[in-house]
């Protein structure tokens, strides 16, 4: 019995983080995109208001590719985040978070409920392009 | 046929790609085609070659002859076989056929429903068949029991351990290639044109894969009956192998190849990236070039990676680009799908996805603007077109995005547009080319130089260049070791 209740607030997939960050962003009333092409890459949820734009690279496992996709976000998004399960974060992640400007995620689960938690602040881009960022956001539409 | 010269060989890979050819007429000396694409497309490909030799004023192509691919498992989708639609009841009889079956095979392997079939597809079937191409070729080059065999099953060393099979494939090869024009334009309709229907630059020898020792004494048989053959001056041996047989092995192809009579050698190092080789591998390949033009071989690189343009002044004599690949090839290559945008990066060398490159520049801070971008990154007529402010403008302009497609995995995402695509591809050409031409008369002090700028220029990226920097001092004449390193 333990153990079944360790398996269910054990988060699995990327999906799975994928639909508990959305709707964490759908009640902040943002508006969200999944899976938005960024030429050849796509990233996994871009949430936005009206002046501010937020991307996040949802990784269960290898936080050094996560914060290398992530980095490419920079172009279009004010704030990029990477966001893994609490229970597999280490402090590799923490380090390439503070050496690379880009935030750090963190989600829980318990018994179906998910939390999300801001471990570390996502620097504002600096060389985020507001061209890149309406051409990709009209073709997303 | 110069020794010294050095050349720059286009690879046309599909129709398409004839645009860039007729643009780009007066920077190369020849383009290369593969044996099957003559086959498919040969009013293309003859029209193409008599124009260029027309223009050019002398030999401006070249007919790989591509025998490798009868060595390869047929049963593989990228090799000699495909499949194709066709009625039910005609399937066992066109199996039969094409494979050349005898009563006791089965052809119901090379039967299969249709997956997904539409309303015009009642009735019919796929067939695993031989491409026209291929058996065309097959039958030309090979006796006849070779011949019959191709299709079922990869040929082996041991079909070439008699000098008979070997001697009538290598004439039929060297007679494929002499002739594959004049002998579409004989009619005396074609008088006109008779300046331009002449045989190719080069001559190339059959060649398959050589991955282990039975292909090895294969091909030294094959190389010498070719060069008893075909004495000429633009007979050219052709080496095909993979980057593991060939590191273990440089010393005796060296050896071996010096041998030759033949001057010319033209070397596909499978699976070789000159921007990830390590250096042990980068010196067999660089003491390799250097050893054979010591003893007066030139080689020439089929498929040329960025490196390969540095390497003229140490005694490479040509190197070989085409838009549909990459800068490497594997023998065995990887399945295809809708083309990505990809963006050449003159001064690092590499070539990638648009995003990637972009990524790289920015990494670096350079190109920011455009004097800089047209200074430090590229600066061939796409760029000064297309990059009017800075890096950020070659996003839009090269890797433009066109409408929904399905991928090879069923996935719909947006592909470039054909735009995008032939500014990528013309842009490569073209920095290639600027590439080639400043590189043929540079000294190796020259390229030190140059690498050494393009070390500082990439500073957060430049492992591959300090790595072929490394590399290339040990064979600039004066250092302590002035190129006479132990194969390793």
């Amino acid at each position: 019995m333990k153990s079944k209740e360790k398996t269910n607030n054990k988060i699995g997939y990327e999906r799975e983080l994928v639909i508990a960050l959305v709707e964490s962003f759908e009640k902040e009333n943002m508006s969200v995109k999944t899976e938005v092409q960024l030429f050849e890459r796509f990233i996994d949820i871009l949430a936005y208001t009206n002046d501010k734009y937020f991307a996040i690279e949802a990784k269960i496992n290898s936080p050094t590719q996560a914060f290398k996709q992530a980095g490419r976000y920079k172009i279009i998004a004010d704030y990029t985040y990477v966001a893994v399960p609490k229970n597999r974060t280490n402090a590799k992640a923490y380090k390439l978070a503070e050496e690379t400007g880009i935030g750090l995620m963190l989600v829980s689960k318990l018994d179906s409920c998910y939390t999300i938690e801001v471990a570390i602040e996502s620097k504002i881009s600096d060389i985020k392009s507001e061209k890149i960022t309406n051409y990709i956001m009209e073709l997303a539409c | 046929m110069k020794q010294n010269e050095k050349y720059f060989f286009l690879r046309i890979g599909s129709n398409s790609e004839k645009n860039y050819i007729y643009k780009t007429v007066p920077f190369f000396n020849a383009v290369i085609a593969k044996s099957n694409f003559f086959e498919s497309s040969a009013g293309l490909l003859s029209s193409l070659f008599i124009k260029l030799n027309i223009q050019k004023k002398e030999s401006s192509y070249i007919i790989d002859p591509n025998t490798y691919v009868f060595a390869l498992d047929p049963m593989n989708q990228w090799s000699i076989r495909s499949w194709v639609k066709c009625k039910k009841g005609d399937a066992i009889k066109k199996v039969i056929e094409n494979l050349r079956l005898d009563q006791q095979e089965d052809p119901s392997d090379a039967i299969r429903e249709i997956e997904n079939s539409k309303d015009k597809d009642i009735d019919k079937v796929e067939i695993f068949t031989i491409k026209n191409s291929f058996r065309k070729l097959s039958d030309k080059f090979f006796i006849p029991q070779i011949a019959n065999q191709v299709g079922k099953r990869a040929l082996t060393s041991d079909d070439f351990d008699n000098l008979e099979t070997i001697g009538t494939f290598v004439s039929n090869v060297i007679k494929y290639q002499q002739t594959a024009l004049s002998e579409r334009f004989n009619a005396e309709k074609y008088k006109d044109l008779l300046v331009g229907i002449i045989p190719p630059k080069f001559i190339l020898s059959p060649y398959f894969a050589i991955t282990d020792d039975s292909w090895y004494t294969a091909m030294i048989s094959i190389w010498q009956e070719f060069n008893n053959q075909y004495k000429e001056d633009d007979s050219a041996i052709v080496l095909l192998t993979n980057k593991d047989f060939f590191n273990a092995n440089s010393k005796r192809f060296a050896e071996d190849i010096i041998k030759l009579k033949s001057t010319f050698v033209f070397l596909w190092i499978s699976n070789f990236k000159e921007e990830v080789a390590t250096e042990i591998e980068l010196t067999n390949f660089v003491n390799f070039i250097t050893t054979l033009h010591e003893n007066n071989k030139e080689v020439i690189d089929l498929y040329s990676g960025g490196l390969s343009t540095l390497l003229f002044p140490f005694g490479l004599a040509g190197i070989t680009n085409g838009t549909g690949y990459g800068m490497d090839r594997d023998i065995e290559p990887v399945q295809g799908g809708l083309p990505t945008a990809q963006f050449y990066l003159p001064t690092l060398h590499i070539r990638q996805q648009v995003l990637e490159s972009y990524n790289l520049i920015m990494a670096n801070e350079i190109g920011t603007t455009k004097v800089d971008f047209h200074k430090n990154i590229c600066n061939c007529p796409i760029c000064r077109e297309g990059i009017q402010s800075g890096a950020i403008d070659m996003l839009q302009y090269f890797g433009e995005l066109g409408d929904y497609k399905k991928d090879k995995n069923g996935n719909k995402r947006r592909f470039p547009t054909p735009r995008a695509l032939e500014r990528c591809n013309f842009h490569f050409i073209l920095s290639r080319l600027l590439e080639y031409k400043w590189a043929k008369n540079a000294s190796v002090n020259d390229i030190n130089n140059k690498i050494n700028k393009e070390i500082h220029l990439w500073k957060k990226s430049n492992k591959h260049l300090v790595r072929w920097q490394k590399v290339l001092q040990k064979f600039i004449p004066g250092t302590i070791q002035n190129g006479k390193l132990d194969f390793n």
